[in-house]
């Protein structure tokens, strides 16, 4: 008796489930008004996970930008209006699938994040490539240039492989060339970190210099052995990809080789933070160089997102963060070209909203920008991260890199390099 | 199911409870594996996560690197499988039952740390994609099929169908093992190990026949985690998903093949039902609430019905 | 020569176990040059001291109870977190938090056993129905911290940054060698409680044969009791000095560790104290001295390669001796 009941309720479980899903595609199916829309932006982050601590700050960034946007709408009185929803992908693929169906289950029709490649693919193929629903992902491997996405994917952050770039043109200058010099690079091995140390192994040997590499991974006990490696090989410069946690525990390592200078030690974008965070020994950093994307720090649009970032309540530091913001920017105004909140059409007009043609706007234009574009003007972007340029890839097609020092405690822009 | 009712609206997140139907289906597949071993057999497998990582590994790489077609590579992937559980029992099913809790989840570590670190092989962190060509083309013309009834937007249905049907041809297999003699010598063993090989039963070749045979579960439910996340990468194949899968096993019942369906269901749409729910509380805590639910999940059953939902408590015999 | 081996061969295990990691250390002086085999050898003690506070606690526990605690590794992460939160709010000086979050989790585990493990056992609870509870515990212990402390890294505030030279050029951190000479003056006073106590040798023969420990008049549910409150005292302690030591920590860093011990436990016998002592400075001695040859990716894969030729080679690991059922 127990099995036959045991059985109907297996069958009654599945029929239950398969009514609720068949019921449930009812329900389904945006409105679209063609003037005055409103635009949900679904912001989907890693709040836990790897990089559980880089999501909150990236979120915020996209707050600010939906902000913007209804701050520009209401100036340029074209009745739109514009909210964001957010969910946790977890750092993992299988929740960014959950976190990106429930945004876009709550009517989000433009995509901003995740952060890492793996999330990136399994959104894409999975949500938002048939839907063709734009995305606007912060994860920066080049691999995910690999994938077909039907155009669907816009990266506002330049791959890997620029940055990778950007840190041997970096590390070149500033040791006197690479003939013949020795690189200590230290990994975290995660996706990023292989990635940049793949690049920069293969371009820094290519000018003739040499590679002593070591990976480690975030739960070890310790880290000395991993780093006397690095400092017996007597380097030229240190690289380091890494994120802030692993290289607190990294750096003090390095700090108790005592043959380690923060000098000559060069980071990429991860650990350009606008202050040494209390996990990480200051003295690890102190002298240090950093390459960061895209922040033309000069220019006034830079200047006034870092304050407005700094003033608003919330995380303090992050990374990537003027590109969440341009990719919420973004999404408003190819939207506003669109006349609409309907995914597909809004995909269609990102490549009439960046350059290198078209009249430059900022957002700090963010309201002319928008009537511009609804009358139909091809514009050119110009983001905090830098202009918008995008390929047939939906990526930027060449870079600005900053290249800033850490000096007592504070990032000081050294210079810019122009990476292609 | 009390956060299911906070919005109804979400059920009108179709795409989204779908997904939450196929994870849920995936587990119910990976825990079936468990079931063999730990319910029926009385085995104590924590390594199921390895099998399930070697599954979809062989298959991938039988696809990318060999250029098999998948028709070949997933009957070969299995058996690959298979011979890992093989592998692994040979040594690890001699030892206590904890030794042997210990040894698998060993196993299934070095397994995972391989992937993620034999670049050249297996893709490393990147993980590998492009295997999964054949299916989308079995997903268009099943959505061909789904449109003549008004489906055809509903991308994620193929692979929700295929993943709970495949479930039920498993469930109906193992049910039919369960009563043969082989199935019964199993059940012999798990009640007492010393009167079945009394009885001139060789336990351990039993034994090993049971890991393998939740080797060929847990690879099953490996193929279709792939294909869910498009993607294969080591850090989905953590020990984390064994334990969610006890967690699944024990809510289902011990020594139940639909208890565990009903457990996995159970549990994920609790589970992501709690992502609808909305607390004053940062991203970090409500994620960290949800496994908090599940630990909790997991010592109420045990206290107050050991047995599960659909177990029965003569049945929760395990050693050690 | 064969006189040696045959005396060898007839030593107790822990001798030809040190004699053995004595005999690969030399292999390596020779291969890799003294200070390098030096050095990787002061990094494995010091990793090797974590896993041994951690994995003795462990095999404590299932040694007296049969019961492997999945949880443990959490209690780590509680002391840690006890320690941070008694420095910040209550101002405490470092080294007195530190005290106060290993006290805390030996209390955190004799309450587990009073709520928890006794009304079970009374219940007549299977040991698989224990072994799923440690697992719920560990997620309601890691999440509950995460509830609270959310899931940025933190960092107890010690110095790690200064460090000496031990010989030569072989170097040591100052927190690294405070941490290892703590952990093993408590492992010393663990195995003087297991040798030279009464509780101590009421320990030892529960570990042995609990029935006939009960039947010989020894009060079990009190020596269970103390078992877990050392057990608890030596997971706050391997959690407060390694996460002083590291220096940073998070929500995860005692359950990722937790394999780790497991491995420690295992190699040395689960069932033994002194087992887990050897095996935890095994193992990380190996994991370290692996560096010199393989990438530190592998480092894991090291780790529980050991345990798995352990146990093929020594079924009941190093120093456990077979099942008595």
């Amino acid at each position: 008796m127990r099995r036959i009941r045991a059985g109907h309720a297996a069958v009654a479980a599945t029929v239950l489930l398969l009514a609720l899903v068949v019921g449930a595609t009812a329900g389904l199916g945006a409105p679209d008004r063609s003037t005055g829309f409103k635009l949900t932006i679904g912001d989907i982050e890693a709040y836990t996970g790897d990089l559980g601590s880089l999501g909150a700050p990236a979120d915020k960034a996209v707050k600010l930008g939906v902000q913007q946007l209804n701050a520009a709408a209401k100036k340029a009185r074209n009745g739109n209006s514009f909210s964001l929803v957010t969910a946790d992908t977890q750092t993992d693929p299988q929740n960014a699938l959950s976190a990106a169906r429930q945004v876009v289950g709550k009517g989000a029709t433009c995509l901003t994040g995740p952060l890492s490649t793996p999330e990136s693919v399994a959104v894409l193929n999975g949500v938002t490539k048939v839907r063709r629903i734009p995305m606007f992902p912060t994860a920066t491997s080049t691999k995910l240039r690999e994938t077909d996405d039907a155009h669907t994917i816009f990266r506002t952050a330049p791959p890997d492989d620029l940055q990778a770039r950007a840190l041997v043109t970096a590390v070149a200058q500033v040791v006197g060339g690479a003939n013949g010099k020795t690189v200590a690079l230290g990994y975290l091995n995660l996706p990023y970190g292989v990635g940049i140390y793949q690049v920069f192994s293969k371009g820094w040997e290519a000018l003739g210099g040499k590679i002593v590499a070591v990976g480690y991974s975030e739960e070890q006990a310790s880290y000395d052995s991993e780093a006397q490696k690095l400092v017996a090989a007597n380097p030229a410069a240190f690289v380091f990809a890494d994120y802030p946690d692993t290289f607190g525990k990294v750096g003090a390592a390095l700090l108790r080789t005592g043959k380690y200078s923060a000098s000559k030690a060069f980071f990429s974008d991860t650990l350009a933070l606008s202050s040494i965070p209390n996990t990480i020994p200051a003295e690890a950093l102190n002298g240090s160089y950093v390459t960061a994307a895209g922040s033309p720090s000069g220019t006034p649009q830079a200047k006034a997102f870092n304050k407005l970032y700094k003033s608003a309540s919330g995380p303090k530091t992050g990374a990537l963060l003027p590109n969440s913001f341009d990719s919420a920017i973004l999404c408003g105004l190819a939207a506003v070209a669109a006349r609409s909140n309907n995914p597909a059409k809004i995909v269609k007009q990102i490549p009439k909203i960046s350059g290198p043609t078209g009249k430059p706007y900022t957002y700090l234009q963010l309201a002319a920008a928008m009537k511009a574009v609804a009358a139909g003007k091809h514009i050119h972007y110009i983001g905090v991260s830098g202009p918008i340029n995008f390929n047939a890839r939906g990526d930027t097609t060449a870079a600005l890199y900053d290249l800033s020092q850490w000096t007592n405690g504070k990032l000081v822009l050294k210079k810019q390099l122009n990476v292609k | 199911m009390i956060p299911l009712a906070f919005s109804f609206q979400s059920f009108a997140h179709a795409d989204f409870w779908i997904g939450v139907g196929i994870v849920a289906g995936i587990y119910s597949i990976f825990t079936l594996g468990l079931q063999v071993n730990v319910g029926f057999t009385g085995i104590l497998n924590f390594g199921q996560a390895g099998f399930m990582a070697i599954g979809a590994y062989s298959m991938a790489l039988l696809i990318l690197k060999a250029h098999w077609s998948p028709w070949a590579a997933l009957p070969v992937a299995t058996l690959i499988a298979m011979a890992s559980g093989l592998l692994v029992g040979i040594p690890a099913l001699r030892l206590p039952p904890h030794y042997l809790a210990m040894a698998t989840i060993g196993a299934a570590q070095i397994v995972q740390i391989t992937a993620q670190n034999a670049t050249g092989f297996t893709g490393g962190n990147e993980g590998l994609i492009g295997f999964d060509a054949e299916w989308q083309r079995i997903q268009t013309w099943l959505l061909g099929k789904l449109s003549a009834v008004g489906l055809g937007q509903q991308y994620e249905l193929p692979l929700f169908l295929v993943t709970w049907l495949s479930f039920l041809v498993l469930l109906v297999v193992l049910r039919a093992l369960q009563h043969t003699p082989w199935g019964r010598v199993l059940r012999a063993i798990r009640e007492d190990e010393d009167a079945a090989a009394a009885l001139g039963k060789n336990v351990y070749a039993y034994k090993l026949q049971s890991l393998m045979a939740a080797a060929a579960l847990g690879a099953v439910a490996g193929y279709l985690l792939a294909l869910n996340v498009t993607l294969i990468y080591p850090q989905s194949f953590s020990a984390d998903f064994t334990f969610i899968g006890f967690a699944i096993l024990v809510l289902g019942g011990l020594a139940s093949y639909v208890g565990v369906a009903l457990g996995a269901i159970l549990l994920w749409f609790v589970l992501e039902g709690m992502r609808f729910v909305d607390l004053p509380l940062a991203a970090d805590k409500i994620a960290a609430l949800r496994l908090l639910l599940v630990g909790l999940v997991l010592i109420a059953v045990m206290v107050f019905r050991p047995q599960g939902i659909l177990g029965k408590r003569e049945e929760m015999v395990i050693r050690g | 020569m064969p006189a040696l081996l045959r005396r060898a061969a007839a030593a107790p295990v822990w001798a030809r176990v040190c004699g053995g990691a004595l005999l690969l250390l030399a292999v390596l002086v020779a291969a890799k040059g003294p200070h390098d085999a030096a050095q990787t050898t002061v990094n494995g003690i010091v990793t090797g001291t974590y896993f041994a506070l951690g994995a003795v606690g462990l095999a404590l526990v299932f040694g007296v109870l049969r019961l492997v605690n999945f949880a443990h590794g959490d209690m780590l992460t509680f002391a840690a977190y006890m320690a941070l939160l008694f420095s910040m709010t209550l101002g405490l000086p470092i080294v007195a938090a530190m005290v106060v979050g290993t006290l805390a989790t030996a209390a955190l585990a004799v309450v587990s056993e009073l709520v928890l493990w006794r009304p079970m056992r009374t219940r007549r609870a299977g040991g698989f129905q224990l072994l799923l509870i440690t697992i719920g515990l560990a997620f309601v212990i890691r999440n509950g911290i995460q509830l609270f402390a959310g899931s940025i890294p933190r960092t107890l505030d010690v110095d790690v940054t200064t460090a000496f030279n031990l010989v030569g050029h072989v170097r040591i951190g100052r927190t690294q060698s405070i941490a290892v000479v703590v952990g093993l003056i408590a492992l010393l006073l663990v195995a003087v409680l297991l040798r030279a106590t009464r509780i101590g040798k009421e320990m030892r023969a529960l570990a042995d044969n609990l029935s006939l420990a009960e039947v010989s008049g020894i009060d079990t549910q009190r020596v269970i009791l103390v078992t877990w409150g050392v057990a608890g005292a030596l997971a706050g302690l391997a959690g407060v000095v390694s996460a002083a030591a590291i220096g940073v920590m998070t929500p995860n860093f005692g359950w990722l560790l937790l394999l780790s011990l497991f491995a420690a436990a295992v190699v040395g016998g689960l069932k033994s104290a002194y087992g887990a002592l050897v095996g935890g400075l095994l193992l990380g001695l190996v994991e370290e001295w692996s560096t010199m040859f393989v990438d530190s990716r592998w480092k894991f894969a090291v780790g529980f390669s050991v345990l798995i030729l352990t146990l093929l080679v020594r079924p009941t690991g190093l120093l456990g001796r077979p099942e008595v059922t």
